[in-house]
């Protein structure tokens, strides 16, 4: 169970103001259900996922977690460029107290790197980095995987594998997804959210919460201008 | 709510050990892996300092300041300012080149430091020995004269290179080029701390003003240890004063503006 208790963030704006990412937000993260989240670019969906993390803190309220949760797995940081993709992985097991070699067997087999496991991971494709991330952080069993969209780079090989190793997982093993992506959405998630000012709207069925997420992309085009001063 | 138990504290302990030393072994790894360059540069810049320094000494025909050997004279100052200002420089940047580990919730901004200061230290105490054995076995003779004064020595410049680590690093996270302003002072710091005179010797007035300057004080400590009769510009409450008061300050900005680091 993750709860946020009356939960503010807000990040200053460059030239003054501030960009508020969540206002007084509480809700609940149950074990076992599959949320999606949506929401346009630069809602905060990042943010909410380092807020999950425990990586980043909030600026009011409370975030109390039960369980072991992932990092947030996304693009950035995570993984050292000038390290190769088996020192990664030997520096994750360690940081979770995990061993080393089992952790290492699995990315091995999972990622399916060969022999560029031991290049330098700057040398990897963008595709492979997420293979490489996503092994790392199945290969640590968590309660709760923190998945921001680096899912959608893999092609359809990688998403077939990832959904089997969740389907798997399932039973004590909770997603929460941040994706662009409707398909990967409605493949993973039971319930849907929808970041926007401010609030993270949940709606029981994931097709509900991509039509909110499309309306509220036609109707906000062009990208509001608008400021909110706090 | 008792169901959501806080770590318990042995837990706690061994996990921030789990953490500091993965950190120790990355940094490490990331520091020595790309290149050999990265370690031999370390040993060859406290050896060039020895050597411009003799270098300028016999052309200029200057007497020593102080004691019979020029090298050890300058060693002993190379050593108090260098090892100090570079344990505590890669140390101040641990945030901000491991920004990329705080993504892993269980990293907090302090191990980072912590680790950057255990591996610096470690290679720093490596050299000095190196350096003070060399000398020692090339001049036949015991150069640490007062091994318990050397010793207090040694603890007191890691305390204010961690200190001083400490406080720049969280300090900088929080004000803009803060960064820039450390590399613009390093030059006069190294010129006000003694190395390449003996700070007694000056006038009163300059020595008042030397004095404030705690890399000073991590000088002429050091060569207390290295000659029988030397007189020092040293004040040891002082410089652990100063450490404690850096510390103190470090660690609060730390937890007080925990957020805008992790972010900044």
């Amino acid at each position: 169970m993750i709860i946020f208790d009356n939960v503010s963030k807000a990040f200053p704006r460059p030239g003054g103001g501030k960009k508020i990412i969540l206002d007084k937000f509480s809700a609940a993260f149950r074990p076992g259900i599959n949320v999606g989240i949506l929401g346009r670019n630069g809602a905060g969906k990042s943010t909410l996922m380092h807020l999950i993390s425990g990586g980043d803190l909030p600026d009011s309220g409370r975030i109390i977690r039960e369980g072991k949760i992932s990092w947030p797995l996304g693009f950035n940081g995570g993984v050292h460029g000038k390290l190769t993709g088996a020192q990664n992985t030997r520096f994750i097991a360690d940081i979770y107290g995990k061993n080393r070699h089992k952790v290492l067997d699995f990315v091995s087999e999972f990622s399916e790197l060969g022999p560029y496991l031991d290049m330098p991971v700057r040398t990897y494709s963008a595709g492979m980095k997420a293979r490489l991330a996503f092994g790392i952080c199945m290969a640590i069993e968590f309660e709760y995987y923190l998945i921001d969209e680096v899912i959608a780079v893999g092609d359809s090989a990688f998403k077939k594998k990832c959904k089997e190793v969740f389907d798997q997982r399932r039973e004590n093993a909770t997603l929460l997804l941040v994706s662009h992506s409707a398909g990967l959405l409605r493949s993973f998630c039971d319930i849907g959210g929808v970041m926007n000012e401010g609030q993270l709207t949940f709606y029981n069925d994931i097709e509900e919460a991509i039509e909110v997420h499309e309306e509220i992309l036609r109707t906000s085009r062009p990208a509001p201008k608008r400021r909110q001063s706090a | 709510m008792s169901i959501f138990a806080e770590k318990p504290l042995s837990y706690a302990l061994k996990e921030n050990a789990r953490v500091i030393s993965a950190l120790v072994v990355r940094n490490a790894v990331t520091r020595f892996s790309k290149s050999r360059f990265g370690f031999i540069w370390i040993l060859v810049e406290p050896a060039a300092y020895v050597g411009i320094f003799l270098a300028i000494h016999t052309f200029a025909k200057a007497h020593i300041p102080f004691g019979d050997n020029a090298a050890l004279f300058i060693l002993a100052g190379v050593f108090g300012f260098r090892m100090t200002r570079g344990i505590s420089r890669k140390t101040e940047r641990a945030i901000i080149s491991n920004q990329p580990m705080l993504t892993y919730p269980l990293i907090r901004p302090l191990d980072t430091i912590v680790a950057s200061f255990l591996l610096e230290a470690t290679i720093w105490l490596m050299i000095c020995a190196l350096f003070m054995g060399g000398l020692a076995y090339s001049m036949d003779r015991a150069i640490i004269v007062y091994p318990g004064d050397f010793m207090e020595c040694l603890l007191a410049i890691l305390f204010f290179a961690f200190s001083f680590a400490t406080f720049n690093a969280t300090v900088g996270g929080l004000i803009p080029r803060y960064d820039t302003f450390l590399n613009m002072i390093n030059l006069p710091l190294m010129l006000l701390s003694g190395i390449f005179y003996m700070p007694t010797q000056l006038s009163p007035e300059v020595q008042a003003i030397l004095w404030w300057n705690p890399f000073l004080h991590c000088v002429e400590w050091f060569r207390t240890a290295t000659y029988i009769d030397y007189t020092p510009l040293l004040d040891k409450g002082y410089l652990l004063g100063v450490a404690t008061g850096l510390l103190a300050i470090g660690l609060t900005v730390e937890r007080v503006f925990r957020p805008r680091i992790i972010n900044a």
